[in-house]
């Protein structure tokens, strides 16, 4: 019996919220917080002596007509919405512009460095070994960047939120502090080239640049198809619920 | 019953109030005004959730999803600075209102 009420419970809740996810008015956190209002609404009241079925009927007409609250929820977000789609999407692509070119810059410096420190003894690597040590470490780099940055910004949501409502304060500013941070690390990038075709010689860097130049075509393929996969996974998120 | 305008309009400081007697959630909040009150201020319990939203687009608040005693993911509210300065201005508002008719209501006998 307790089993069969608590089914009930969660079917109802989980139809309401199927109900409200059809409006573009509320976000998926929005309906979180709503779902854990309604549970907690519904919990005293079933302290109170409430059956689940009753206890459910009060909770929701108390949080208010969905009409009304689609009304007002849109009022918060529908600007928003779209906005700060585009505006996460150009952050995004920016992010990982000013990210790759870091990894470049360190990886460069890192191979020129590894091929200068180590002793004749051992033996200079080949270019062929430096280009895929090279792009290899690029990549790994790159990667946990990416990974780490996504963590960083997961945990600094509200420092992100405030930064996002400043730069929208002033477009201009933001934007010419963007533009800068990525000229900053293009340039940064292009420091350790002179560096290395000093140190190898010009038939050798000839060799590792085109390696490296042949290889990085590969992430040009590689982004679009991440990104496709990632519309995919959120389209089909959206049409679940 | 408080009219629909007057609930409307006392909404942003009695928020404002709650959470500077620490941080809250939105259900916890509804709670305390009702009981405060004595029922008399009873919202659409929903439409508490974009004026708090609103409210952290404004700096007045921030919020953050933490572990409640349930287990169940819940999102807290806490003043900031913004906040406490809205506060005193709500506060003068409604002091100059409040001792305004106090005064016209304690020299009323008087008249009459």
């Amino acid at each position: 019996m307790e089993n069969a009420t608590q089914f009930d419970l969660n079917d109802a809740l989980r139809q309401w919220r199927e109900k409200m996810a059809a409006s573009p008015a509320f976000r998926g956190a929005d309906l979180d917080e709503l779902e854990g209002h309604l549970r907690d609404s519904i919990q005293s009241l079933q302290n109170r002596g409430l059956s689940a079925q009753e206890a459910f009927w009060v909770a929701a007409s108390r949080l208010g007509e969905n009409d009304l609250l689609e009304h007002e929820f849109e009022k918060v977000n529908a600007s928003q919405v779209w906005l700060n789609r585009v505006l996460w999407m150009v952050v995004g692509s920016v992010g990982i512009g000013l990210l790759s070119g870091l990894a470049t810059t360190l990886v460069d410096f890192l191979t020129v460095g590894t091929y200068e420190l180590l002793p004749e003894y051992v033996g200079k690597p080949n270019p062929h070994l430096l280009g895929w040590f090279n792009l290899v470490a690029n990549w790994v780099l790159l990667v946990g960047l990416i990974v780490w940055a996504f963590r960083w910004g997961k945990r600094n949501e509200g420092f992100l939120r405030r930064l996002g409502k400043w730069s929208r304060e002033r477009p201009l500013l933001a934007a010419t502090g963007v533009f800068l941070a990525y000229v900053l690390t293009r340039v940064g990038s292009s420091i350790p080239v002179p560096f290395m075709a000093r140190s190898w010689g010009a038939t050798e860097f000839g060799e590792f640049w085109t390696l490296r130049v042949w290889w990085s075509l590969v992430p040009l393929l590689v982004w679009p198809s991440i990104l496709a996969w990632l519309l995919m996974r959120t389209s089909r998120k959206a049409a679940a619920r | 019953m408080l009219s629909k305008e007057l609930v409307a309009a006392s909404t942003v400081p009695l928020v404002l109030s709650v959470l500077a007697e620490g941080e809250s959630y939105g259900y916890a909040l509804i709670q305390r005004v009702r009981e405060l009150s004595d029922g008399q201020i009873a919202w659409t319990e929903g439409m508490l959730y974009p004026v708090l939203h609103w409210m952290e687009e404004n700096d007045f608040v921030e919020s953050e999803w933490k572990e409640s005693e349930t287990g169940r993911k819940r999102r807290y509210y806490r003043l900031r600075k913004e906040g406490r300065v809205a506060l005193q201005v709500e506060k003068q508002k409604w002091l100059t209102v409040h001792t305004t008719l106090s005064k016209l209501w304690k020299t009323q006998p008087s008249l009459t």
